[in-house]
Protein backbone atom coordinates (compact mmCIF):
# COMPACT_ATOMS: atom_id res chain seq x y z
CA UNK A 1 0.00 0.00 0.00
CA UNK A 2 2.62 2.24 1.15
CA UNK A 3 4.78 1.24 -1.79
CA UNK A 4 1.72 2.43 -4.26
CA UNK A 5 1.51 5.49 -2.62
CA UNK A 6 5.24 6.24 -3.53
CA UNK A 7 4.92 5.03 -7.04
CA UNK A 8 2.46 7.44 -7.62
CA UNK A 9 3.08 10.71 -5.63
CA UNK A 10 6.58 9.68 -7.68
CA UNK A 11 4.71 9.92 -11.15
CA UNK A 12 2.46 12.63 -10.39
CA UNK A 13 5.34 14.54 -9.27
CA UNK A 14 7.15 14.29 -12.58
CA UNK A 15 3.52 15.04 -14.33
CA UNK A 16 2.88 18.39 -12.22
CA UNK A 17 6.57 19.51 -13.76
CA UNK A 18 5.67 18.09 -17.33
CA UNK A 19 2.22 19.91 -17.34
CA UNK A 20 3.62 23.23 -15.64
CA UNK A 21 6.81 23.32 -18.66
CA UNK A 22 4.05 22.79 -21.47
CA UNK A 23 1.60 25.60 -20.19
CA UNK A 24 4.57 27.80 -20.03
CA UNK A 25 5.62 26.89 -23.55
CA UNK A 26 1.86 27.25 -25.00
CA UNK A 27 1.80 30.85 -23.54
CA UNK A 28 4.31 31.71 -25.42
CA UNK A 29 4.06 30.08 -28.60
CA UNK A 30 0.19 30.77 -29.07
CA UNK A 31 0.14 34.22 -29.80
CA UNK A 32 2.84 33.30 -32.62
CA UNK A 33 0.63 30.18 -34.53
CA UNK A 34 -2.47 32.54 -34.27
CA UNK A 35 -0.87 35.56 -35.84
CA UNK A 36 0.85 32.74 -38.45
CA UNK A 37 -2.96 31.66 -39.14
CA UNK A 38 -4.06 35.09 -39.50
CA UNK A 39 -1.29 36.05 -41.61
CA UNK A 40 -1.72 32.98 -43.90
CA UNK A 41 -5.90 33.67 -43.88
CA UNK A 42 -5.20 37.73 -45.17
CA UNK A 43 -2.45 36.22 -47.59
CA UNK A 44 -5.38 33.38 -49.00
CA UNK A 45 -7.86 35.99 -49.27
CA UNK A 46 -5.82 38.24 -51.33
CA UNK A 47 -4.63 35.60 -53.68
CA UNK A 48 -8.07 34.32 -54.38
CA UNK A 49 -10.30 37.54 -54.77
CA UNK A 50 -10.46 39.10 -58.17
CA UNK A 51 -7.51 41.49 -59.29
CA UNK A 52 -9.66 44.79 -59.02
CA UNK A 53 -10.58 44.33 -55.23
CA UNK A 54 -9.62 47.02 -52.57
CA UNK A 55 -11.72 46.59 -50.22
CA UNK A 56 -12.26 43.81 -47.89
CA UNK A 57 -15.43 43.47 -45.72
CA UNK A 58 -16.18 40.06 -43.31
CA UNK A 59 -19.66 39.30 -43.04
CA UNK A 60 -21.53 36.90 -42.00
CA UNK A 61 -24.67 34.64 -43.42
CA UNK A 62 -27.58 33.97 -41.38
CA UNK A 63 -26.82 30.34 -41.78
CA UNK A 64 -23.52 31.19 -40.17
CA UNK A 65 -21.00 31.17 -42.92
CA UNK A 66 -18.08 33.45 -42.86
CA UNK A 67 -17.77 35.41 -46.31
CA UNK A 68 -15.25 37.91 -47.53
CA UNK A 69 -16.99 40.33 -49.91
CA UNK A 70 -14.37 42.48 -51.84
CA UNK A 71 -15.52 46.11 -53.40
CA UNK A 72 -13.46 48.21 -55.81
CA UNK A 73 -13.78 51.05 -54.12
CA UNK A 74 -13.68 52.69 -50.66
CA UNK A 75 -17.69 53.54 -50.86
CA UNK A 76 -18.35 49.84 -51.67
CA UNK A 77 -20.88 50.83 -54.20
CA UNK A 78 -19.19 47.82 -56.84
CA UNK A 79 -19.04 44.69 -55.75
CA UNK A 80 -15.59 42.86 -56.92
CA UNK A 81 -15.98 39.64 -55.51
CA UNK A 82 -16.61 37.11 -52.80
CA UNK A 83 -14.64 34.56 -50.88
CA UNK A 84 -15.63 31.84 -48.18
CA UNK A 85 -13.51 28.77 -47.03
CA UNK A 86 -15.13 25.28 -47.80
CA UNK A 87 -14.30 22.33 -45.62
CA UNK A 88 -14.53 19.30 -47.17
CA UNK A 89 -13.88 15.61 -45.22
CA UNK A 90 -10.57 14.19 -47.42
CA UNK A 91 -8.77 11.28 -46.96
CA UNK A 92 -7.32 11.76 -42.97
CA UNK A 93 -8.51 14.96 -42.50
CA UNK A 94 -10.86 18.42 -43.29
CA UNK A 95 -9.43 20.16 -46.07
CA UNK A 96 -10.15 23.87 -45.83
CA UNK A 97 -10.28 25.50 -48.81
CA UNK A 98 -10.05 29.41 -49.38
CA UNK A 99 -12.43 30.23 -52.61
CA UNK A 100 -12.60 33.37 -54.29
CA UNK A 101 -15.77 34.52 -56.73
CA UNK A 102 -16.31 36.41 -59.29
CA UNK A 103 -19.23 38.89 -58.58
CA UNK A 104 -21.37 36.27 -61.00
CA UNK A 105 -20.31 33.29 -58.50
CA UNK A 106 -17.67 31.84 -60.93
CA UNK A 107 -14.39 30.40 -59.37
CA UNK A 108 -11.95 33.11 -59.58
CA UNK A 109 -9.10 30.76 -57.80
CA UNK A 110 -8.77 28.56 -54.51
CA UNK A 111 -6.20 28.29 -51.93
CA UNK A 112 -6.04 25.12 -49.50
CA UNK A 113 -5.34 26.42 -46.29
CA UNK A 114 -5.14 23.57 -43.86
CA UNK A 115 -5.20 19.75 -44.63
CA UNK A 116 -3.29 16.78 -42.63
CA UNK A 117 -3.80 14.56 -46.24
CA UNK A 118 -1.13 11.56 -46.60
CA UNK A 119 2.44 13.36 -47.42
CA UNK A 120 3.67 13.14 -50.69
CA UNK A 121 -0.18 11.91 -51.88
CA UNK A 122 -3.28 14.14 -50.85
CA UNK A 123 -0.79 16.95 -50.16
CA UNK A 124 -0.50 17.90 -53.50
CA UNK A 125 -4.13 19.23 -53.44
CA UNK A 126 -1.84 22.23 -52.63
CA UNK A 127 0.46 22.30 -55.68
CA UNK A 128 -0.60 25.34 -57.86
CA UNK A 129 -1.49 23.10 -61.07
CA UNK A 130 -4.06 21.05 -59.12
CA UNK A 131 -5.45 24.57 -57.33
CA UNK A 132 -5.23 26.66 -61.11
CA UNK A 133 -7.79 24.40 -62.24
CA UNK A 134 -10.55 25.30 -60.66
CA UNK A 135 -10.51 29.00 -62.02
CA UNK A 136 -13.41 29.92 -64.22
CA UNK A 137 -15.29 26.47 -64.20
CA UNK A 138 -19.04 26.60 -63.75
CA UNK A 139 -20.83 24.20 -61.09
CA UNK A 140 -21.22 21.19 -64.01
CA UNK A 141 -17.32 20.98 -64.44
CA UNK A 142 -16.51 21.08 -60.77
CA UNK A 143 -16.03 17.40 -60.34
CA UNK A 144 -13.15 15.07 -60.48
CA UNK A 145 -12.62 13.69 -64.27
CA UNK A 146 -13.25 10.24 -62.72
CA UNK A 147 -17.13 11.48 -61.48
CA UNK A 148 -17.22 13.32 -64.94
CA UNK A 149 -16.18 16.70 -64.28
CA UNK A 150 -12.91 18.88 -65.34
CA UNK A 151 -10.72 19.19 -62.43
CA UNK A 152 -8.04 16.56 -63.15
CA UNK A 153 -7.73 14.56 -59.79
CA UNK A 154 -4.52 13.85 -58.13
CA UNK A 155 -3.04 10.44 -59.03
CA UNK A 156 -3.58 8.28 -56.05
CA UNK A 157 -5.13 10.69 -54.54
CA UNK A 158 -8.77 10.42 -55.76
CA UNK A 159 -10.04 11.01 -52.44
CA UNK A 160 -8.17 13.90 -51.55
CA UNK A 161 -9.32 15.85 -55.01
CA UNK A 162 -12.88 14.51 -54.91
CA UNK A 163 -12.96 16.14 -51.52
CA UNK A 164 -11.98 19.68 -52.30
CA UNK A 165 -13.73 19.37 -55.70
CA UNK A 166 -17.30 18.57 -53.82
CA UNK A 167 -16.38 21.16 -51.25
CA UNK A 168 -16.48 23.91 -53.68
CA UNK A 169 -19.15 22.74 -55.57
CA UNK A 170 -21.24 22.81 -52.14
CA UNK A 171 -20.43 25.99 -51.53
CA UNK A 172 -21.02 27.37 -54.97
CA UNK A 173 -24.76 25.80 -54.44
CA UNK A 174 -25.15 27.22 -51.03
CA UNK A 175 -23.89 30.67 -52.35
CA UNK A 176 -26.10 30.80 -54.92
CA UNK A 177 -29.18 30.16 -53.57
CA UNK A 178 -28.26 32.52 -50.94
CA UNK A 179 -30.26 35.72 -51.00
CA UNK A 180 -27.57 37.68 -48.59
CA UNK A 181 -24.85 38.24 -50.87
CA UNK A 182 -24.95 41.79 -51.36
CA UNK A 183 -24.20 42.81 -55.00
CA UNK A 184 -25.06 39.34 -56.61
CA UNK A 185 -27.89 40.00 -58.96
CA UNK A 186 -29.47 36.23 -58.78
CA UNK A 187 -33.01 37.65 -60.42
CA UNK A 188 -33.26 40.05 -57.02
CA UNK A 189 -33.59 44.00 -57.39
CA UNK A 190 -32.89 44.45 -53.75
CA UNK A 191 -28.67 44.22 -54.02
CA UNK A 192 -28.10 46.32 -50.49
CA UNK A 193 -26.68 44.93 -47.36
CA UNK A 194 -29.40 43.45 -45.22
CA UNK A 195 -29.64 44.49 -41.69
CA UNK A 196 -29.76 41.75 -40.26
CA UNK A 197 -25.93 41.17 -41.15
CA UNK A 198 -23.32 42.89 -39.33
CA UNK A 199 -19.90 43.53 -40.53
CA UNK A 200 -17.80 42.82 -38.34
CA UNK A 201 -14.22 44.40 -39.50
CA UNK A 202 -12.36 45.01 -42.67
CA UNK A 203 -9.68 42.72 -43.02
CA UNK A 204 -7.65 45.40 -45.02
CA UNK B 1 33.51 8.21 -25.57
CA UNK B 2 33.46 9.04 -29.00
CA UNK B 3 32.63 5.74 -29.93
CA UNK B 4 29.05 6.56 -28.30
CA UNK B 5 28.48 9.47 -30.94
CA UNK B 6 29.74 7.08 -33.94
CA UNK B 7 28.11 3.57 -33.81
CA UNK B 8 24.68 5.56 -34.40
CA UNK B 9 25.68 6.49 -37.87
CA UNK B 10 26.30 3.19 -39.24
CA UNK B 11 27.32 0.43 -37.10
CA UNK B 12 24.06 0.83 -35.06
CA UNK B 13 22.28 2.76 -37.44
CA UNK B 14 18.64 3.15 -35.77
CA UNK B 15 16.46 2.35 -39.07
CA UNK B 16 18.89 -0.09 -40.90
CA UNK B 17 20.88 -1.97 -38.18
CA UNK B 18 18.40 -1.78 -35.07
CA UNK B 19 14.98 -1.39 -37.13
CA UNK B 20 13.11 1.38 -34.76
CA UNK B 21 11.52 3.98 -35.92
CA UNK B 22 10.44 2.10 -38.74
CA UNK B 23 7.02 3.74 -38.87
CA UNK B 24 7.71 7.49 -39.36
CA UNK B 25 10.96 6.01 -41.73
CA UNK B 26 8.46 4.80 -43.98
CA UNK B 27 5.56 7.02 -43.44
CA UNK B 28 7.78 10.50 -44.29
CA UNK B 29 9.94 9.33 -46.64
CA UNK B 30 8.38 10.61 -49.89
CA UNK B 31 10.08 13.83 -50.33
CA UNK B 32 14.02 14.42 -48.70
CA UNK B 33 13.11 17.60 -47.22
CA UNK B 34 9.96 15.78 -44.86
CA UNK B 35 12.93 13.20 -44.17
CA UNK B 36 15.25 16.20 -43.09
CA UNK B 37 12.37 17.52 -40.81
CA UNK B 38 11.30 14.54 -39.21
CA UNK B 39 14.63 13.48 -38.86
CA UNK B 40 15.96 16.96 -37.00
CA UNK B 41 12.30 17.12 -35.08
CA UNK B 42 12.98 13.48 -33.54
CA UNK B 43 16.45 13.77 -33.07
CA UNK B 44 16.03 16.90 -30.66
CA UNK B 45 12.95 14.81 -29.14
CA UNK B 46 16.21 12.39 -28.21
CA UNK B 47 18.53 14.03 -27.79
CA UNK B 48 16.61 16.45 -24.87
CA UNK B 49 14.82 13.26 -23.70
CA UNK B 50 18.32 11.31 -23.18
CA UNK B 51 19.82 14.12 -21.51
CA UNK B 52 16.66 14.40 -19.05
CA UNK B 53 16.65 10.53 -18.28
CA UNK B 54 20.24 10.52 -17.75
CA UNK B 55 19.88 13.04 -15.15
CA UNK B 56 16.71 12.05 -13.23
CA UNK B 57 17.56 8.40 -13.56
CA UNK B 58 18.07 7.59 -9.92
CA UNK B 59 15.16 9.42 -8.77
CA UNK B 60 12.89 7.24 -10.97
CA UNK B 61 11.67 3.79 -9.50
CA UNK B 62 12.10 0.76 -12.18
CA UNK B 63 8.31 -0.34 -11.49
CA UNK B 64 7.06 3.12 -13.34
CA UNK B 65 10.12 4.08 -15.51
CA UNK B 66 8.37 3.28 -18.83
CA UNK B 67 5.36 5.90 -17.76
CA UNK B 68 7.92 8.45 -16.49
CA UNK B 69 9.88 8.15 -19.78
CA UNK B 70 6.67 8.25 -21.71
CA UNK B 71 5.93 11.55 -19.99
CA UNK B 72 9.50 13.04 -20.47
CA UNK B 73 9.31 12.05 -23.98
CA UNK B 74 5.75 13.09 -25.14
CA UNK B 75 6.56 16.56 -23.37
CA UNK B 76 9.42 17.16 -25.23
CA UNK B 77 7.12 16.15 -28.00
CA UNK B 78 4.44 19.03 -27.51
CA UNK B 79 7.26 21.58 -27.44
CA UNK B 80 8.15 20.99 -30.72
CA UNK B 81 4.69 20.72 -32.47
CA UNK B 82 4.22 23.87 -30.52
CA UNK B 83 7.15 25.48 -31.75
CA UNK B 84 6.66 23.95 -35.59
CA UNK B 85 3.32 25.17 -35.44
CA UNK B 86 4.83 29.09 -34.69
CA UNK B 87 8.19 28.80 -36.75
CA UNK B 88 7.71 26.55 -39.62
CA UNK B 89 3.82 26.39 -40.47
CA UNK B 90 4.67 24.73 -44.23
CA UNK B 91 6.94 21.74 -42.24
CA UNK B 92 4.10 21.42 -39.34
CA UNK B 93 1.56 21.16 -42.39
CA UNK B 94 3.38 18.41 -44.11
CA UNK B 95 4.13 16.36 -41.26
CA UNK B 96 1.25 16.82 -39.67
CA UNK B 97 0.20 13.67 -37.96
CA UNK B 98 3.79 12.65 -37.53
CA UNK B 99 5.22 15.11 -35.13
CA UNK B 100 3.18 13.58 -32.38
CA UNK B 101 3.50 9.98 -33.34
CA UNK B 102 7.41 10.86 -32.08
CA UNK B 103 5.67 9.62 -28.95
CA UNK B 104 5.47 6.44 -29.83
CA UNK B 105 8.73 6.43 -31.64
CA UNK B 106 10.85 3.51 -30.66
CA UNK B 107 14.29 5.13 -30.68
CA UNK B 108 13.61 7.34 -28.48
CA UNK B 109 12.00 4.73 -25.62
CA UNK B 110 14.49 2.32 -26.89
CA UNK B 111 17.50 4.77 -26.03
CA UNK B 112 15.80 5.93 -23.09
CA UNK B 113 15.53 2.25 -21.77
CA UNK B 114 18.87 1.21 -23.41
CA UNK B 115 20.79 3.87 -23.08
CA UNK B 116 20.18 6.76 -21.06
CA UNK B 117 18.84 4.82 -18.31
CA UNK B 118 22.05 3.13 -17.65
CA UNK B 119 24.52 5.80 -18.60
CA UNK B 120 25.77 8.94 -17.65
CA UNK B 121 25.21 12.47 -19.14
CA UNK B 122 27.69 13.02 -21.61
CA UNK B 123 27.74 9.40 -22.51
CA UNK B 124 23.84 10.35 -23.13
CA UNK B 125 24.26 13.03 -25.40
CA UNK B 126 26.56 11.31 -27.58
CA UNK B 127 24.54 8.53 -27.74
CA UNK B 128 21.82 11.14 -28.65
CA UNK B 129 23.42 13.12 -31.41
CA UNK B 130 24.68 10.25 -33.36
CA UNK B 131 21.59 7.97 -32.94
CA UNK B 132 19.56 11.04 -34.16
CA UNK B 133 22.40 12.05 -37.42
CA UNK B 134 21.69 8.35 -38.12
CA UNK B 135 18.10 8.48 -37.57
CA UNK B 136 17.79 11.78 -39.98
CA UNK B 137 20.81 10.83 -42.83
CA UNK B 138 18.78 7.20 -43.30
CA UNK B 139 15.55 9.48 -43.17
CA UNK B 140 16.74 12.13 -45.67
CA UNK B 141 18.74 9.48 -48.40
CA UNK B 142 15.02 7.64 -48.18
CA UNK B 143 13.76 10.47 -49.38
CA UNK B 144 15.60 11.58 -51.70
CA UNK B 145 15.63 8.05 -53.52
CA UNK B 146 11.79 7.88 -53.10
CA UNK B 147 11.57 11.68 -54.26
CA UNK B 148 13.79 11.29 -57.30
CA UNK B 149 12.24 7.87 -58.62
CA UNK B 150 8.47 8.80 -57.21
CA UNK B 151 7.95 12.27 -58.39
CA UNK B 152 11.21 12.99 -60.39
CA UNK B 153 11.70 16.30 -58.37
CA UNK B 154 14.20 16.92 -54.79
CA UNK B 155 13.04 19.13 -52.17
CA UNK B 156 16.13 20.15 -50.09
CA UNK B 157 16.23 22.85 -46.98
CA UNK B 158 16.68 22.69 -43.50
CA UNK B 159 13.63 23.48 -41.09
CA UNK B 160 13.77 27.19 -39.90
CA UNK B 161 17.32 28.11 -40.92
CA UNK B 162 16.74 27.41 -45.12
CA UNK B 163 13.63 27.63 -46.95
CA UNK B 164 12.60 24.24 -48.97
CA UNK B 165 13.44 24.43 -52.59
CA UNK B 166 12.46 21.57 -55.26
CA UNK B 167 14.86 21.10 -58.22
CA UNK B 168 12.82 19.32 -61.19
CA UNK B 169 15.84 16.81 -62.03
CA UNK B 170 13.81 15.26 -64.89
CA UNK B 171 12.98 16.34 -67.93
CA UNK B 172 9.34 17.00 -69.28
CA UNK B 173 8.77 13.55 -70.88
CA UNK B 174 9.59 12.08 -67.60
CA UNK B 175 6.86 9.61 -66.13
CA UNK B 176 7.64 9.01 -62.07
CA UNK B 177 7.00 5.79 -60.47
CA UNK B 178 4.46 6.49 -59.02
CA UNK B 179 4.85 2.94 -56.98
CA UNK B 180 7.60 4.58 -54.70
CA UNK B 181 6.36 7.22 -53.17
CA UNK B 182 3.33 4.97 -52.08
CA UNK B 183 3.82 2.82 -48.96
CA UNK B 184 5.45 -0.01 -51.48
CA UNK B 185 7.67 1.76 -52.21
CA UNK B 186 8.93 2.61 -48.75
CA UNK B 187 9.40 -1.21 -47.74
CA UNK B 188 11.47 -1.90 -51.06
CA UNK B 189 13.88 1.65 -50.38
CA UNK B 190 14.44 -0.01 -46.78
CA UNK B 191 15.24 -3.20 -48.17
CA UNK B 192 17.49 -1.99 -50.82
CA UNK B 193 19.16 0.24 -47.84
CA UNK B 194 19.60 -2.63 -45.50
CA UNK B 195 21.03 -4.50 -48.39
CA UNK B 196 23.63 -1.84 -48.93
CA UNK B 197 24.51 -1.06 -45.46
CA UNK B 198 25.11 -5.28 -45.11
CA UNK B 199 27.68 -5.15 -48.15
CA UNK B 200 29.39 -1.83 -46.77
CA UNK B 201 29.87 -2.93 -43.15
CA UNK B 202 30.66 -7.22 -45.01
CA UNK B 203 28.29 -8.68 -43.00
Amino acid sequence: MKNILKLGLTLMIYAIIAGLLLGWIYTKTQPKIEQQARMEREIAIKEVMPASTSVFVEDTLADGTVIIIGYEDEQKSKVAGYASVAIGGGFSSNIKTMVGFSPQLKVNAIKVISQNETPGLGTHIQDDWFQKQFSDKSVEQLKVDKDGGKIESITGATISSRAVTNSISALVEKLSTSDELPGYAKEKKDTIVSSDTIIKNGVE
Amino acid sequence: MLREFTKGIIKENPVLVLALGLCPALAVTTTAYNGIGMGIAASFVLIMSNIIISMIKRTVPTKIRIPIFITVIATFVTIVKLVMAGYTPQLSKQLGIFIPLIVVNCIILGRAEAFASKNGLLASILDGIGMGLGFSLALFFMGAVREIIGSGTITLGFPILIEPTTFNLMGKGFNPALLMILPPGGFLTLGVFMWIKQIITGE
